[in-house]
């Protein structure tokens, strides 16, 4: 139904950034961390057995995936504390605004209409490459990428930041529920999106962080009346 | 409000872009007196932002259909009583704004219908006479309004590998007809040229359109081709118009 993630099942030791081989890894102090992940490679339950229509549906890349913290950690898990509401998590690293927008495109022709939609925005200067007609396959690109198209979008000082903004712009006028949008400190110096702790790879953000998010995210729903 | 800006606009003025004076006398001198335009006054009257439309606060947004595209729908070469908004709008009786600019791409239309959606435009039906996908649109600064468009024409630069890509124009296209449709609160047809397909699309939902004669720049279709456009256009909008 959306877009395949990198990640496939039971492939957990070799996530991005948190494998047993990094030196943060046997430092870390928390709980053990297990990634339970779908058919096609989210952090949340079959598609199927998902009530789309009576959760809140939180977009966005390895930090709303929750690399590096257990489940109960993640984003999406402190939203569902703090209202009650099922959050699913279709966080998939390494992925893009265009990717979001994808996805959402997905799940609006499904007709799903949800409480609410959270967008933790990523990185401006990754993209996606469609590579064949299906719709549904493509490759995520970004700086670790050596292809022409992406050399062009990273080194143009405006291409990037603009085609975010109207991904972002259409997304908003796109679902008829309360949504909240957030972009990351390094695309907005005013985010609230603030990384008060890290996760075991030491290059995410961690528990702590994610609940100060989670409150950003449900004080903006609730401003929207969710 | 503010759309996209149209390149290259002359307002009110008799030849545009393609349609240049200096390729009517060329074409005068290879087709002679007989030529279908010769002597032929085309009219191009566009508002301030080179739109082929009223200004923008003059325009009856919520009583009208609009309608996106490029060239085709700004109507390159034929008169203002030509184009197809102009013989859209008696066979439906509704008034059509031309939002149609000359040399643009998908991704255009999609940032327009986001900026008109922002203001809350809620028109009777849109429709989309999609661009070719090869095209590929370059933000030149922060405005977020300049740009440049790279086609089937660039050998280099920052569109050459969209242009080549053999999927990734056409697939795009189809996200942004999705994204159209429900952005919009009111109904949405898509179309488009056939034969401005630098790719092979098999995958588009769109309606295919047909060119049967010749603007006067002897490129882009004419006054006999948009008259079926606009006949098509008016039996689907139809249904949904007298309900």
């Amino acid at each position: 139904m959306l877009i395949k993630g990198d990640i496939s099942k039971g492939s957990y030791n070799y996530l991005l950034m948190d494998t047993k081989s990094t030196p943060f890894f046997k430092q870390w102090k928390g709980p053990d961390i297990s990634y339970n992940i779908n058919g096609q490679g989210y952090r949340c339950n079959e598609w199927e057995a998902i009530n789309w229509n009576e959760s809140i549906i939180v977009f966005g890349a390895s930090n709303v995936f929750g690399v590096g913290v257990s489940e109960c950690q993640t984003l999406s898990s402190a939203i569902t504390s703090l209202t009650n509401t099922p959050a699913v998590n279709l966080g998939q690293p390494a992925t893009s605004p265009a990717f979001q927008w994808v996805n959402s495109m997905l799940l609006l022709n499904k007709n799903i209409k949800p409480k609410g939609v959270v967008y933790v925005w990523p990185n401006e200067f990754r993209h996606i490459e469609f590579t064949d007609h299906t719709g549904t396959h493509l490759k995520n690109i970004g700086n670790w990428s050596k292809t022409n198209y992406i050399k062009q979008w990273i080194s143009h000082p405006y291409q990037a930041e603009m085609s975010a903004r109207h991904y972002i712009d259409a997304i908003k006028l796109s679902w008829n529920c309360p949504s909240a949008h957030f972009r990351l400190p390094q695309s907005d110096p005013n985010s609230p999106l603030l990384e008060i702790d890290q996760s075991r790879d030491r290059q995410h953000p961690g528990p702590k962080s994610y609940q100060l998010w989670a409150e950003c995210a449900v004080k903006e729903l609730l401003l929207q009346g969710f | 409000m503010k759309l996209l800006p149209i390149i290259d606009t002359l307002n009110n003025s008799s030849f545009h872009s393609s349609d240049s004076r200096h390729n009517y006398i060329r074409n005068f001198k290879k087709y002679g007196n007989k030529w279908q335009w010769a002597g032929r006054i085309v009219r191009y009257t566009t508002n301030s932002d080179g739109y082929r439309c009223p200004e923008w606060e003059q325009c009856m947004w919520d009583a009208s259909v609009l309608i996106f595209g490029c060239s085709h729908t700004f109507g390159i070469g034929v008169d203002d009583s030509q184009t197809i908004a102009r013989q859209l709008e008696p066979l439906i009786n509704k008034p059509v704004i031309n939002l149609g600019a000359g040399g643009t791409n998908v991704m255009f239309q999609w940032v327009n219908t986001t900026i008109l959606r922002k203001h809350n435009i809620t028109p009777k039906a849109v429709i989309y006479m999609w661009p070719d996908p090869a095209r590929c649109l370059e933000f030149v600064n922060s405005s977020g309004f300049d740009t440049h468009l790279w086609g089937p024409w660039s050998d280099s630069g920052f569109g050459l590998s969209w242009v080549t890509h053999p999927a990734h124009g056409v697939v795009y296209k189809n996200y942004v007809m999705d994204c159209c449709d429900v952005m919009w609160p009111c109904p949405v047809f898509h179309y488009e040229l056939t034969s401005t397909e630098y790719f092979n699309d098999t995958t588009t939902r769109t309606v295919k359109l047909f060119q049967s004669d010749h603007a006067r720049d002897m490129s882009h279709p004419g006054p006999a081709s948009i008259r079926s456009w606009a006949v098509r256009m008016a039996e689907d909008l139809q249904t949904i118009l007298h309900r």
